[in-house]
């Protein structure tokens, strides 16, 4: 560098600066040669200025071995100026010193000069050749240092690596500069050492540690302690970074191992069976508890560890327990059974502990306890125990003969036998025990080495020998089963099945003739399955018969219900036969029916029965030709039994009576039954003697005699029918021969009328004096040669006379003396011819002398052969009495007149009613016969609708609409009662009611009809009036009524109701069309209506008209003065409220 | 087991009634009318005769009673009727119970029930 610095006369300006200037000064010229020098300089160079003037390079300071290039340096320093150049130079006395050199180059008098600038740097430089030592001694510890160090730059670029960590690494120390960190960084670590790198960076922190991993050239993996500082210059600025690696791959190995081997520890004590649980030895506090503790107790480990050894058991456990962890502690693996654990939830669980120490690491000792859940060994101990029990109950109470046998060296010998083996073989068993195989199986080796086997192989054997003695002379077949018992025993059940094998025996044979009996029948059996619950039955099997009378083969059958293949059944109510044994279990015998199908037609007989297992049997038979004979037989002595039943005389055959046997009944006819009451079988118990009284049977006997003589006879007899009615009988008997034996057939007619017309005369005479003591008429009998008087009782008490035979001298003072000659004359009269006679007279009655009035009648009644009576009778009658009512007739005569009239309008009402009633008669007729039509289909309606309701599964509102049509044909059923009850004029019966509520019920009925045709009907002057009421008629009655207003088109109907005193006055009012003048009178005829067209019966007013009657009310029609009609209807009241 | 032999004409009322009877553990025999009801009567005797009052054909319900009291006269009888009860009672002559039709099905069961 050159510089150029003007001064002006600075040597003259400045020459004690010059001088005196501390630092060495030399000025030369353009050629180097000095020109002048500063007594700094000649101070530290040891030459004089006055040597040094003039003097030319080179100088005398320069060391002769570095003269060249320090001239070389010096020319350039003159060309180009120099600046802070260190050389080395020499002093005069050889001390070598250091300068700073700086040069310029100034003007100074006009001429160029070059000045050099020195500074001492000596001092400096030794300095700084100490200072390379100690950096040689560093460098050598670098290199030869057994941790690796690297010197790392900011941008991550390994400076410097020394061989140590080139050597970790797998590189040459060479290799590894220029590479980056990240190249022999494990990438996961890299990049924490990269933020604590960055994080180094901002930070006042110098340095970090870590443990990374290192890749080797090789890829393997080294773990390196890592210590990085940050080296920064004097200004703090961070220059580059030292990294300290040590290598602790093998630390790292270690640590791994130990952890993996701790893990495994610590797995095997978390997933061990047992619980573990730690504590402290001194205190007794829980310290640790494995994953099995922690079920054991339900508590968590967390919990355990807050717990004293002690509260792991219960309460009672716990000073126990105590003790026992005292001694655990301080002897070295104890073993504490039957100790008892409370779990969380409060149960106890015993346990099983083993407790021991340890001493961790640290020097504290811990004890350990490992607790072992004893519940289910427990268990499984009473189970075995309870097991061995139960083998050992069951040896015991087994029904089968058991025995135990123990194998005993090469032998096996009888050890045990149970109940049942004792009962069977009776006392020589005691003998057995200890007995050895070989001796009691002497005669059947087999089953020795059966027993042999078993116990060999551990294989139950079971094999049937027949007669083989078994143990000590038991004989029989068995089944033998040797059952391996470990170790050494084989149990031996011999059951003994003789007679098991004889019952089978005779089974087989039983069903075998069975089957052949079932196969060979010629009945049809049929085995039927009920499938479908009993409503349908298959067939499971069929006989050879049964297919012939089914005229189908059995494959067709078997398999097939009896609804596919017999469609009849139902018909015939064999299916219903069948549901109902399956349902009762009982035995049915359907009686011969005509089965038909498109296969068969043929009369069948079946008996039904259920067998235990559930199957149904049917035993059916063609009795087709029977049914077909019978039939025929029927028919043709059906023709007999008419002729004999149908004759109006009592026909009978009985045996010929003998002093034995009264004539024993054999065949009677219907006529006989019944009249003498007794139905056939009765008859055929009875004899004939049995139908007469006791003297009669005398007869009987007397008869015999006659019939035998005459074998044919008639007889007249008196016989008794069932009640003890008397019939006199004309009998005509006949012997003859009756299904071979002699037998009486009799035809017996009743005479019973023509001997009680005879009888009858007789009473009658009783009856006439009966009837003459009634009506006050006396009756006498004059005997003309007696010349007597027989009077009547009557006739005594008219006369007042106390005895009835009187002669006419005692009779004639009695007659009244005024009327005497005219009595006298009439007897005269008639004595002399046939004429009767009637004759009014008076007589004293005797008892009271009063004066009667009487009427005579005499009559002769009995003639002799020349004509003249022989006997008079009369009758006469006392008339006082009419006498005085016709007095009294004839008094009342003029009130005739008006009494005609009267009872002339009496009897026009009368005949208006007859001539309704006539109407109403007619119609009752016609009614009578439509109920019975009509009852009948509703009968029909009624019951079809009452069985649909005892279906079980009928919906809600189908049941609603059935019980509506039952309710209706109810309705109907009393509607024809009614009708019929008025066809026949008959009283309804009545009950007290009240006749609102019947209008009440009619209205209500016809509500809906009359809202549809926009009608109202309303119920005025409501009062709760009783009456004597057949409520469904009364009801019925304002139907009818109400229904005609409706009818008739009326807007408003209105039912008025009134009290009068004695009668109930109900209005039906309406404003229809009212009635014209020729209605008005046949309004209430049956069938008169004026709604032909629209199907009106013209019943209503009728039937109204007719229950009205019933009630003892009327029924009017009037016109309103509105225009309308008024049914006036009025009924007796019983009382009101 | 009690049988019933049932004759009517009409067939709804065999069928119920029948069926009703049968509900009730009756075994029962149906005819249609008179001559059919004799013929089975010739095989056997039941324990009730329930018949109809009017029968089509010749033989009347009553003439199927008369023929039942020939056999026995043990057997119960139980005359239906659409006449009036009276009337049947009247032109028979002879005691039995009566139902008039219609009747409710319950009534039926108690009279012959009662019949027994």
């Amino acid at each position: 560098m050159v510089r150029t610095e003007r001064t002006s006369s600075s040597e003259n300006q400045y020459p004690g600066l010059f001088e005196e200037a501390p630092t060495p000064i030399i000025v030369t010229d353009s050629s180097g040669r000095i020109l002048r020098v500063n007594s700094a300089l000649e101070k530290l160079t040891g030459y004089g200025a006055e040597i040094l003037q003039g003097t030319k390079p080179p100088f005398p300071w320069w060391p002769k071995r570095e003269r060249e290039t320090y001239s070389i340096a010096f020319q350039n320093a003159l060309k180009n100026g120099a600046r802070n150049e260190e050389l080395c130079f020499l002093h005069k006395d050889g001390q070598v010193f250091w300068v700073q050199l700086s040069s310029a180059r100034i003007i100074l008098d006009g001429l160029p000069v070059y000045v050099s600038y020195w500074v001492d740097i000596t001092h400096r430089k030794q300095l700084e050749r100490s200072n390379l030592e100690h950096e040689q001694r560093l460098g050598s510890m670098f290199l030869h240092a057994g941790v690796g160090v690297t010197c790392v730059g900011l941008d991550g670029v390994i400076r410097e690596a020394n061989p140590a960590m080139a050597r970790m690494v797998g590189y040459e120390p060479a290799d590894l500069l220029g590479m980056r960190v990240a190249d022999i960084s494990h990438p996961e670590d890299y990049v924490i050492d990269h933020a604590q790198f960055e994080e180094l960076l901002r930070s006042e922190v110098n340095s970090y540690q870590m443990e990374k991993r290192y890749m080797t050239r090789d890829g393997d993996i080294v773990w390196g302690e890592l210590n990085v500082s940050l080296v920064r210059d004097e200004n703090g600025k961070p220059r580059f970074t030292v990294g300290v690696v040590r290598d602790i791959t093998e630390r790292k190995r270690a640590q791994r191992l130990l952890v993996e081997s701790e893990n495994r520890y610590r797995t095997l004590v978390e997933t061990a069976s047992d619980a573990i649980f730690v504590a402290d030895p001194k205190t007794g506090m829980m310290l640790d508890a494995n994953r099995k503790a922690e079920e054991l107790l339900g508590y968590t480990k967390s919990e355990i560890c807050l717990m004293h050894q002690s509260q792991l058991h219960p309460k009672e456990q716990e000073q126990h327990v105590r003790s026992s962890f005292d001694t655990a502690t301080r002897v070295q693996g104890t073993r504490f059974c039957d100790v008892l654990v409370q779990h969380k939830d409060g149960t106890h669980i015993p346990v099983e502990i083993s407790s021991g120490g340890v001493v961790m690491a640290g020097g504290r000792p811990v004890h350990f306890g490992i607790f072992r859940d004893m519940r289910e060994r427990y268990a499984a101990q009473e189970a075995l125990k309870e097991s061995e029990r139960r083998a050992r109950r069951m040896f015991e109470q087994d029904p089968i003969p058991t025995f135990a046998l123990r194998s005993e060296g090469d032998q096996l010998v009888c050890r045990a036998y149970n109940k049942a083996a004792a009962d069977s073989v009776g006392e020589r068993i005691e003998k057995l025990i200890g007995m050895p195989a070989t001796e009691f199986w002497k005669d059947c080796p087999d089953m020795f080495e059966d027993a042999v086997r078993c116990l060999r192989t551990g294989e139950s054997v079971r094999k049937t020998t027949e007669h083989t003695t078994l143990m000590v002379g038991w004989r029989g077949i068995f089944v033998l089963t040797y059952g391996y018992v470990p170790p050494d025993t084989v149990i031996l059940h011999a059951e003994d099945i003789s007679a098991q094998t004889r019952v089978e025996a005779a089974l087989r044979e039983s069903e075998a003739r069975y089957r052949e009996l079932f196969e060979n029948i010629s009945n049809g059996v049929v085995v039927y399955e009920p499938v479908d619950d009993g409503r349908d039955f298959m067939i499971k099997q069929v006989n050879d018969a049964g297919c012939k009378i089914a005229r189908r083969s059995r494959q067709d059958l078997i398999g097939q219900t009896v609804l596919q293949v017999f469609p009849g059944v139902t018909t015939i109510g064999l299916l219903d036969t069948l549901r109902s044994v399956y349902r009762s279990g009982g035995q049915y015998h359907l009686p011969a029916r005509k089965y038909e199908d498109e296969n068969v037609v043929a009369w069948v007989e079946n008996d039904v029965y259920r067998l235990p297992s559930g199957e149904i049997v049917a035993i059916y038979n063609d009795v087709t030709r029977r049914i077909e004979a019978e039939i025929a037989t029927i028919e043709s002595e059906r023709l007999y039994r008419l002729l004999f039943d149908v004759a109006g005389d009592f026909v009978f055959v009985h045996t010929l009576p003998s002093p034995y046997d009264d004539g024993r009944f054999v065949q009677v006819n219907k006529k006989t039954q019944e009249i003498f009451g007794y139905s056939r079988e009765e008859f055929l118990q009875l004899s004939l003697g049995d139908l007469m009284s006791e003297p009669q049977r005398e007869l009987c006997i007397r008869e015999r005699k006659s019939l035998i003589e005459n074998s044919a006879q008639i007889f007249d007899r008196e016989l008794l029918t069932r009640s003890g009615k008397m019939i006199h009988c004309e009998v005509n008997a006949r012997i003859i021969d009756y299904e071979g034996q002699t037998a009486v057939l009799s035809i017996a007619r009743d005479i019973t009328e023509r001997k009680e017309a005879q009888a009858n005369l007789l009473k009658g005479r009783r009856i006439l004096a009966e009837a003459g003591r009634m009506a006050h008429l006396g009756g006498w009998d004059f005997d003309i040669k007696a010349q007597m008087f027989e009077l009547t009782d009557e006739h005594c008490r008219i006369y007042g006379l106390s005895k009835s035979r009187l002669s006419m001298q005692e009779l004639f003072p009695i007659v009244h003396p005024d009327d005497l000659p005219a009595v006298q004359a009439a007897f005269d009269h008639v004595f002399s011819g046939r004429d009767p006679y009637v004759l009014e007279y008076r007589i004293i009655r005797q008892t009271d002398k009063a004066v009667r009035h009487i009427v005579a009648h005499g009559e002769a009644v009995e003639w002799d052969e020349e004509d003249k009576p022989v006997r008079i009778i009369g009758a006469a009658q006392d008339v006082t009495e009419r006498k005085q009512v016709e007095f009294e007739l004839a008094k009342h005569r003029l009130h005739l007149e008006e009494l005609v009239e009267q009872r002339t309008q009496e009897l026009e009402r009368s005949q208006e009613q007859l001539r309704r009633s006539e109407r109403l008669a007619s119609l009752g007729t016609l009614a009578s016969g439509i109920a019975h039509e009509i009852n009948n289909p509703i009968g029909g309606i009624l019951l079809s609708a009452q069985m649909v309701c005892i279906e079980k599964d009928l919906s809600t509102s189908l049941r609603q609409t059935i019980g509506e049509i039952i309710n209706h044909a109810n309705r109907c059923k009393k509607i024809i009662q009614n009708i019929r009850r008025f066809a026949r004029s008959e009283e309804t019966p009545k009950t007290q009611g009240e006749l609102i509520s019947c209008i009440r019920r009619a209205i209500y009925r016809l509500e809906r009809r009359a809202a549809a045709q926009g009608v109202r009907i309303q119920l005025r002057g409501v009062g709760r009036y009783s009456c004597m009421l057949n409520e469904t008629g009364m009801e019925q009655v304002f139907f009818n009524l109400i229904s005609n207003s409706l009818d008739a088109g009326a807007q408003t109907v209105t039912v008025d109701v009134t009290y009068l005193a004695t009668r109930l006055r109900c209005d039906v009012l309406d404003d229809g069309g009212g009635l014209k003048e020729e209605q008005v009178g046949k309004l209430f005829d049956p069938f008169y209506t004026t709604r032909l067209s629209d199907g009106g019966m013209g019943l209503g007013l009728s039937i109204a008209h007719g229950i009205v009657r019933d009630h003892g009310g009327s029924i009017e029609a009037l016109q309103s003065l509105e225009g309308g009609t008024v049914i006036r209807v009025e009924l007796p009241a019983v009382g009101g409220t | 087991m009690a049988s019933v032999l049932l004759v009517d004409d009409e067939e709804s009322f065999r069928i119920h009634l029948g069926k009703a009877l049968e509900l009730e553990g009756y075994s029962v025999f149906r005819a249609c009318d008179g001559s059919e009801a004799l013929r089975l009567l010739e095989r056997f005797v039941p324990d009730v005769l329930v018949v109809d009052w009017q029968l089509p054909g010749a033989l009347t319900g009553l003439d199927v009673i008369r023929k039942v009291r020939e056999y026995s006269h043990a057997v119960a009888v139980l005359v239906m009727t659409g006449y009036a009860a009276d009337e049947v009672e009247a032109a028979a002559g002879e005691s039995f119970a009566l139902i008039e039709k219609p009747f409710p099905v319950e009534e039926f069961l108690d009279r012959v029930n009662a019949s027994l």
